[in-house]
């Protein structure tokens, strides 16, 4: 009785599991948004396309509403056999729901008056996940070097032969989508929500709610947080100054922090803590430059995507471009990211960085996060001098610290520069 | 009347604006030799304190040296003091590092500045070799000097990927080679010798600096609160623990830092454009056969702290940097730099480093620093806060959760962790 007891309650255990892990399937059948009106207006001055939203008031004609979705929601954690149907997001894609809010898509009465995105877009979920077999950064990684070592290699440069890769690059995004998913501008909320563990679903699901229901973004930079390795794969990698070595290769770019990115060619990963942008070592097989990196600190995508563990590691591999004529114009770039505890399986991007042509001019700016935003009641709110947490980083602020608390009462000596006495005996 | 009145009136001005050039004067000449009187204390709990924190402490002045009726620690406005700054005695004989470490360094006790202690009288660096020895007064000058002495010899070098120096590698300052930066750490001037090479607006930074750190015991240093380190700090502790230095054609870069990362990029050929202000400013060079020649300029105003001295927008430097090998055949590089600022300093200073090269070592990485603190100013002080602060930002706890959990989802119900709570059921 106990052995036939036990057996049907592994098999249960087991179908909870099985079920358990990815409770978010592939995304729903998406319906066409035949019939429906758009909503009236839409963000149109100045803002980049992925800002400007498709936007409806209801779903697609034939499409019923579920009853309850994010935005009425009082409290997702409960809704979670929703979270794989692309009408509890309104068929908002994870950056319209970011964007909710400052692209005035919430409607007169928010939240449950948010509007819908376009229910008939998504990219495909089996371009995201990874096409190779490896189920580690290390296994694939030596996959990559055993690989060059059977043609020869790994291929030693000296400073004469070096490949020229040298100069400033910018993100060409009309070469390569194959990254764009990672910006959460092109996929409905469940494809992504699909690719995560349990867990991270929840932590995402989370942010969805609480940035496109409660309007508190916390994009990190915001509050000068780390922006985190994986702000460099949707962003922060976009306008890059390369530098190349024969025993480094640097990739220089930032938005609100500074990404410094490098290479060590030949090494090994020695480092004992989690670094901000991980620990990367690589390779040359001829003219591709194979890269891994390991030893990165968890932290999150923000913007209404996912968080990422500390098991996060990423394979890539950078390719000379050329145009029709042969001449260089960039690199490709391929990452194949591993994160047991974040993803259920490894994932995948593509992109292009285009070099740009010699521009005497042109500088990396140095990035220096100051900020005066802070949260007040849970919300980013832009704090003021009268708040007492406001800091005047330009008008030196260790000597206001010093004058407000020490100073109190002083005479001061005149800041004109002439004494006293004497522009007394000019009276 | 009014004629002769103007005449003396005018000498009278002329007299007050030479004096108030340079209120500090170069420091005085009598240097009281702390022989006798002074005994040299041994500070509790210094015994693993770095050198420069091990401070020569006496508990008065030298023999034969009468203490000023008023001096910093006794002083109650120090603004008002301003005839004293260039007296070694106001400051008790500290050096700006002594000033700035006088609590953690047990020199002073709680609730009574005026048991601070004395620093060393005899203790200085010479005025003469910090200020620039070079004529030029302007870097622009001195820059387009050294480019013209490079054209007049065929130059500049111009250097390909083959022929680039191979300066590539890890280097750490070397402070037996050479001494001529120590100045800039604070650490071998009284505080008076440092004082006569600002001009008064930065006099009076400085003596601020000196007091709210050693009398009130509010040290600011920018890196505690995440502010930004500030060009000059490449020239105290970021080159000193080590950097790296990656060479290409077009681009010499510095890469290193303590308590933010210092990259200083030297863009080979070109000229300074940058319409703004830069933390560390924007950099142009060119190659003089294989010595390096920079000039920085575009440099954000900041202060070094630690008692130090603010600078201006206006600073900029001009710098060398030339290949050594040492008796040992030890490679390095020598390195010069002239710092102007003329809204800050009285006249150019200057100052000469000398870095070795490391052996490679495989395992060696730059860590790239994210400056997370929870050192707030609470009343004025530095104070590290905790979870009960409202301050406290918990950042490996995923601090963005933790502001929608305590602010959207109180009284929610959770899912719990692991196995659902059905599954759970069936075994009890």
């Amino acid at each position: 009785m106990k052995a036939k007891f036990l057996v049907v309650l592994c098999a249960i255990v087991a179908l909870i599991a099985l079920t358990w892990r990815s409770p978010i399937g592939p995304v729903s059948k998406a319906f066409a948004q035949q019939g429906v009106q758009p909503a009236a207006k839409q963000e149109t001055t100045g803002i980049q396309p992925r800002m400007v939203s498709p936007t409806f008031a209801g779903p697609p004609a034939g499409t019923p509403k579920l009853p309850i979705d994010l935005f009425s929601s009082k409290n997702f954690y409960k809704d979670r056999a929703l979270w794989s149907d692309q009408r509890y997001f309104r068929c908002n894609t994870p950056r319209q729901i970011t964007d909710i809010w400052t692209s005035h898509r919430i409607g007169e009465k928010p939240p449950t008056t948010a509007a819908w995105g376009d229910c008939s877009i998504d990219y495909p979920r089996a371009k995201i996940v990874s096409p190779y077999p490896y189920k580690t950064a290390r296994e694939h990684y030596q996959a990559l070097l055993a690989a060059a070592k059977a043609k020869g290699g790994p291929t030693v440069y000296t400073k004469a032969t070096l490949p020229d890769w040298d100069g400033h690059y910018a993100r060409d995004g009309q070469a390569d989508h194959g990254g764009d998913w990672i910006g959460g501008a092109v996929n409905q909320a469940p494809t992504i929500l699909s690719l995560l563990t349990p867990e991270y679903q929840t932590r995402m699901v989370q942010g969805n709610y609480h940035e496109g229901v409660n309007n508190s973004p916390q994009w990190n930079a915001s509050f000068c947080y780390p922006e985190g390795y994986m702000r460099w794969w949707l962003g922060g990698g976009g306008n890059s100054d390369v530098m190349v070595t024969t025993w480094n290769v640097q990739f220089l770019s930032g938005l609100a922090d500074n990404f410094i990115r490098q290479i060590l060619i030949g090494k090994e990963h020695v480092q004992k803590v989690p670094q901000w942008y991980g620990e990367t070592v690589g390779f040359w097989d001829g003219t591709t430059l194979v890269a891994w990196t390991a030893n990165v600190q968890g932290w999150t995508l923000t913007h209404s995507m996912f968080d990422f563990s500390d098991k996060m590691e990423t394979v890539e591999t950078y390719k000379p471009a050329y145009d029709a004529s042969g001449k260089y114009v960039g690199l490709d770039i391929e990452g194949v990211f591993y994160d047991p505890d974040a993803f259920a399986q490894p994932l995948h991007a593509t992109f292009r960085l285009a070099r740009q042509a010699d521009d005497p001019t042109r500088r990396y700016t140095y990035v220096e996060c100051l900020s005066n935003l802070k949260n007040t009641k849970g919300m980013p709110t832009q704090i003021t001098e009268a708040d007492p947490r406001y800091v005047d980083y330009y008008g030196r602020p260790w000597a206001q610290n010093w004058e407000k608390y020490f100073e109190v009462g002083w005479d001061k000596p005149q800041s004109s520069g002439v004494p006293q006495d004497i522009l007394d005996s000019l009276k | 009347m009014r004629t002769r009145l103007f005449v003396p009136l005018c000498a009278l001005l002329a007299l007050i604006a030479l004096t108030w050039r340079s209120p500090t004067a170069p420091l005085s000449t009598t240097v009281f030799a702390q022989q006798q009187g002074g005994q040299l204390q041994n500070v509790p709990g210094q015994g693993q304190v770095q050198a420069r924190m091990i401070s020569p402490t006496f508990d008065g002045p030298p023999a034969g040296m009468q203490a000023l009726p008023l001096d910093l620690f006794s002083s109650k406005n120090f603004y008002k003091d301003q005839k004293l700054w260039s007296d070694q005695r106001y400051f008790r004989c500290n050096t700006p590092r002594q000033l700035t470490d006088i609590w953690t360094a047990h020199r002073i006790s709680e609730g009574s500045p005026t048991s601070a202690k004395w620093g060393d009288c005899k203790a200085d660096y010479p005025r003469a070799k910090i200020v620039s020895p070079y004529p030029y007064k302007t870097a622009k000058e001195h820059y387009e000097a050294l480019l013209a002495a490079a054209k007049a010899k065929g130059g500049p070098t111009v250097y390909t990927k083959a022929t680039t120096p191979d300066w590539d590698g890890y280097y750490t300052r070397d402070a037996q080679a050479d001494h001529g930066g120590d100045w800039m750490m604070g650490t071998v001037n009284q505080a008076p010798t440092i004082l006569s090479v600002l001009t008064p607006e930065y006099q009076t930074r400085m003596v601020q600096q000196n007091y709210h750190e050693a009398v009130n015991n509010s040290p600011q240093w920018n890196a505690s609160f995440c502010y930004p380190e500030g060009f000059l700090r490449w020239w105290t502790q970021a080159s000193a623990v080590g950097f790296g230095v990656m060479m290409t054609p077009w681009n010499v870069q510095f890469l290193g830092g303590t308590a933010d990362n210092f990259i200083r990029q030297v863009l080979i050929g070109k000229q300074p454009v940058q319409k703004v202000p830069q933390w560390y400013g924007e950099t142009v060079g060119f190659w003089d056969g294989t010595t390096l020649v920079t000039w920085t300029s575009n440099v954000q105003g900041w202060t070094l702290t630690h008692s130090m001295f603010d600078f201006s927008d206006k600073m900029e430097t001009v710098e060398t940097y030339k290949p050594v090998q040492d008796a040992n055949g030890k490679f390095g590089l020598d390195h010069e730099v002239v710092f102007y600022d003329p809204d800050a300093f009285v006249q150019p200073l200057h100052a000469t480093y000398h870095y070795v090269r490391q052996p490679d070592d495989p395992n060696r990485r730059y860590t790239y620093i994210e400056c997370l603190s929870n050192l707030r100013d609470t009343n004025g002080r530095p104070t590290q806060t905790t979870r009960d602060d409202p301050r406290y930002v918990d950042y490996y706890g995923r601090p963005w959760a933790q502001n929608w959990e305590k602010y959207f989802e109180v009284g929610w119900d959770k899912p719990q962790e692991g196995l659902p709570q059905d599954v759970l059921s069936l075994f009890k």
